[in-house]
């Protein structure tokens, strides 16, 4: 007989961080294409941190430039307490150094903006 | 198959709401770096902001906006990291560039998008960057690099305080803490040298007295934990201080960031039209509890006796109204704006006006922040700006004008904000030739507003309202600053559309002031119902100075006026009645009253008497405004609609001026 745990019947939880409402709305809309999840918001780092404590997401998608703490920094937070955070990085900046400071920070992948929906769909669901 | 975004239209709402706030965060700071063009914050607030409008852009496809964005974001990319320094022609082209997005993005919402043509601004772009000077080759990107180095020293110095801090905390309440000297020695002592390496030179003098002052105890205790706790915080604050115009490190400390950030992404974005749904909702609400208070007010029991229901359905009704005021308060609330949005942008304007007349004109913002609502914010800014138009225009001198008359050469322009209890004022002040009443007069009667008779008998004072009469301009050629067919008339109109007024001084020579007055808040108003000729009439509340009761025997006949003493002065009478025309004048002379009922109504500073039957209640009400023929008569300001479904007459109080 078949037994699933109950970890697979539990909706994905994705937390998405972007000072603006209208990229995290674009975020939204292309997650939502493929997956049935919980979505969480954040619109800076201070809020990025305590949701992620509260919540405990699958999956974080990052900005890096944000008012006040930046993504790298809230990254680092979040993996410092929870050595197992996914963490998707979304930045316009495209230069290879911020990639590699993503990945130094401990984020799982850098995925450049203007996010491809399917460059972003496929990183999801390998990571979910 | 690739998935294609979709944009609705609250999506596009969004991307203008946000977008806007980046493109007047990067007007602020593009008229800051004019004046200082060095401001390495300025340029990284500005970049920001241009980064966030390419971000957006990028996905909601419209080419001009995104090609021009990107533009400006490699261009102060390029300032950012030093590669290119400001100038003029630069920052022109930049001005240029944040019209251009200004304008497209007012387009975002419209049915059918027309892309602007942004080759033009593009090559103006290029072309600037191209004539920008470069930092000399031999010591490349050193502005970036002192900031770095700052930088650096912050990040560590934060790390160091957060570390005596906990080591000092945890020694003041007496826990032992393994090998504290050692540690703080060791901290104090890295934190001094790189203090010293990166030129805080006071905070490193404070780090060593403090390190001294531990090196030669045998241990640090309570005391002495005390002490260096204070110092650490000492030298916090002077390194916040210090790094005012550096980035803040730390976010949750709030110092430096704030003068350049927009409150972006504290708080929720609501529409306007949302707001103003629940607004009316709750003012429904707030007719719907009149109506039962009013079914409640003569009900006793049937025989005398009050019947315990009624009692109980009282209580509850007294209870439901206190929420209901305080829901009203919240929404009324959920309405309120800065009235330093509405100065967000003027900067810019008196630059650009400056430029236009070959004026130089400086602005001074004063006064107070405070709240008002949101509509009064939309009915103000059009008339101010056209009061700074008009004060640049017609106002502000010549420079070699100004310095004949022993003026700097630079004219000032003050608005001036602040708040005279429940009435927001504006006012607009220069300090150019003032008015010419001699060419006033001419233009008065030129255009045929009045009579040169007519003229003749009025006061200065009286002379000056003339310019806000509708078809009165002076100047025979429209600038094009202020002429743009429009009088200030328009001003006075829409100031008086929310229950404001404007009010004109001038000292000849010295310059002038535009006051503009308008309530704080619309919709629901406080007002004060009374009883004249069996009709009902509310007063606003706020222009209501005192209800008394006067005795006969007061009233005295002066110029054929009714008059009773009122403080130390005298004020004349008006009787409601009288003045709506529902009794003819020669039954006014009440004899058999004893007492009359006597409103006092202030405004300007004068007062006037209004004598009624009876005076009621204080209530909250809904104005409504009168439709045209109604809304012609001077004396009335609005109508609302009352508990018990009459409709009730707002008197205006400035008509009832005589």
């Amino acid at each position: 007989m078949l037994t699933l745990s109950q970890e697979a019947f539990r909706m994905k939880k994705i937390l998405i961080v972007d000072d603006s409402m209208f990229t995290r709305n674009i975020h939204k809309q292309i997650i939502s294409e493929i997956l049935e999840c919980q979505i969480f918001e954040a619109a800076n780092g201070e809020e990025a941190i305590a949701l992620y404590q509260q919540e405990k997401p699958d999956l974080v998608l990052m900005d890096l430039l944000m008012p006040g703490m930046d993504g790298l920094t809230v990254t680092r937070k979040i993996i410092s307490d929870d050595e197992h955070a996914k963490i998707i990085i979304c930045s316009t900046d495209k230069q290879k150094f911020r990639q590699q400071e993503a990945t130094d920070a401990g984020a799982t992948a850098f995925v450049p903006k203007p996010v491809d929906p399917e460059v972003l769909q496929k990183q999801i669901t390998a990571f979910l | 198959m690739a998935y294609t975004l979709k944009i609705t239209p609250k999506m596009k709402q969004q991307f203008v709401s946000e977008t806007t706030a980046h493109l007047n965060n990067l007007e602020k700071m593009l008229i800051l770096l004019e004046k200082s063009p060095e401001d390495v914050e300025a340029i990284n607030a500005a970049f920001r902001a241009v980064h966030g409008i390419k971000g957006n852009s990028d996905y909601l496809g419209y080419k001009d906006l995104n090609t021009l964005s990107h533009a400006m974001e490699d261009l102060l990319d390029d300032l950012r990291s030093g590669r290119k320094i400001l100038d003029r022609k630069l920052l022109s082209a930049l001005l240029a560039g944040h019209d251009l997005l200004r304008a497209q993005v007012g387009k975002v919402t419209d049915e059918k998008y027309e892309m602007a043509d942004v080759s033009d601004i593009l090559s103006l772009l290029q072309r600037s960057i191209k004539t920008a000077a470069t930092r000399a080759e031999s010591t490349p990107e050193r502005g970036s690099r002192k900031i770095d180095k700052r930088a650096v020293f912050i990040k560590a110095a934060v790390q160091h305080i957060d570390f005596i801090k906990e080591v000092c905390s945890a020694l003041t309440e007496g826990k032992k803490v393994q090998g504290a000297q050692k540690n703080l020695l060791r901290s104090l002592s890295t934190f001094h040298v790189s203090a010293r390496y990166s030129g805080f030179t006071s905070i490193a003098a404070a780090l060593l007295e403090m390190k001294n002052s531990i090196a030669d105890l045998s241990s640090v205790r309570k005391k002495a934990a005390h002490k260096l706790l204070a110092e650490i915080t000492a030298v916090e604050e002077m390194l916040s201080d210090d790094t005012a115009a550096t980035a803040g490190v730390r976010s949750k400390k709030k110092l430096p960031e704030a003068d350049y950030t927009d409150a972006i992404g504290h708080g929720i974005r609501v529409s306007p039209e949302k707001l103003e749904n629940i607004v009316n909702i709750v003012s429904q609400l707030v007719i719907f509890r009149n109506g039962l208070n009013h079914l409640l007010l003569d009900k006793r029991g049937t025989d005398g006796k009050e019947d315990p229901w009624l009692k109980e359905l009282k209580t509850m009704v007294a209870a439901m109204d206190r929420s209901i005021g305080q829901l009203q308060h919240r929404a009324m609330d959920m309405r309120l704006m800065k009235i330093s949005i509405l100065f967000e942008r003027l900067p810019r304007l008196i630059r650009d006006l400056g430029v236009r007349s070959g004026k130089k004109v400086r602005l001074t913002l004063i006064g107070e922040d405070f709240e008002v609502d949101r509509k009064v914010v939309d009915h103000l800014f059009e008339p101010m700006l056209h009061l700074i138009r008009n004060a640049v225009d017609h106002g502000i001198e010549l420079p070699e004008e100004r310095i004949q008359r022993g003026k700097a050469d630079e004219g000032v322009i003050t608005v001036k904000s602040y708040q005279e209890g429940s009435f927001a004022i504006i006012d607009v002040i220069d300090d150019g030739q003032g008015l010419d009443i001699e060419r006033i007069k001419q233009g008065v009667i030129e255009k045929g507003l009045v009579t040169a008779e007519a003229l003749h008998g009025m006061t200065t004072e009286e002379i000056i309202t003339c310019i806000f009469m509708p078809g009165y301009t002076t100047t025979a050629r429209a600038t094009q600053v202020s002429g743009r067919g429009v009088g200030l008339d328009v001003v006075k109109n829409n100031i008086q559309s929310i229950g404001g007024s404007v009010l004109l001084t001038h000292k000849p020579g010295q310059g002038s002031r535009f006051s503009m007055r308008v309530p704080l808040t619309m919709a629901m108003e406080e007002v004060l119902l009374v009883e004249s000729a069996g009709e009902l009439y509310a007063f606003p509340f706020a222009a209501v100075q005192e209800n008394m009761t006067v005795s006969r025997q007061l009233i005295e006949v002066m110029h054929a006026r009714e008059v009773i003493p009122y403080r130390d002065t005298v004020i004349s009478l008006r009787h409601l009645d009288c003045v709506m025309g529902t009794t003819a004048p020669k039954k006014l002379r009440k004899a058999e009253l004893a007492e009359l009922a006597v409103i006092v109504l202030a405004f300007g500073g004068r007062y006037q008497g209004i004598v009624v039957d009876q005076v009621l209640r204080r209530e909250s009400v809904l104005i409504k405004p009168l439709d045209k023929h109604l809304g012609k008569i001077r004396e009335l300001r609005g109508a609302a609609l009352m508990g018990d479904g009459s409709i009730v007459f707002i008197i205006d109080p400035i008509g009832l001026f005589t």
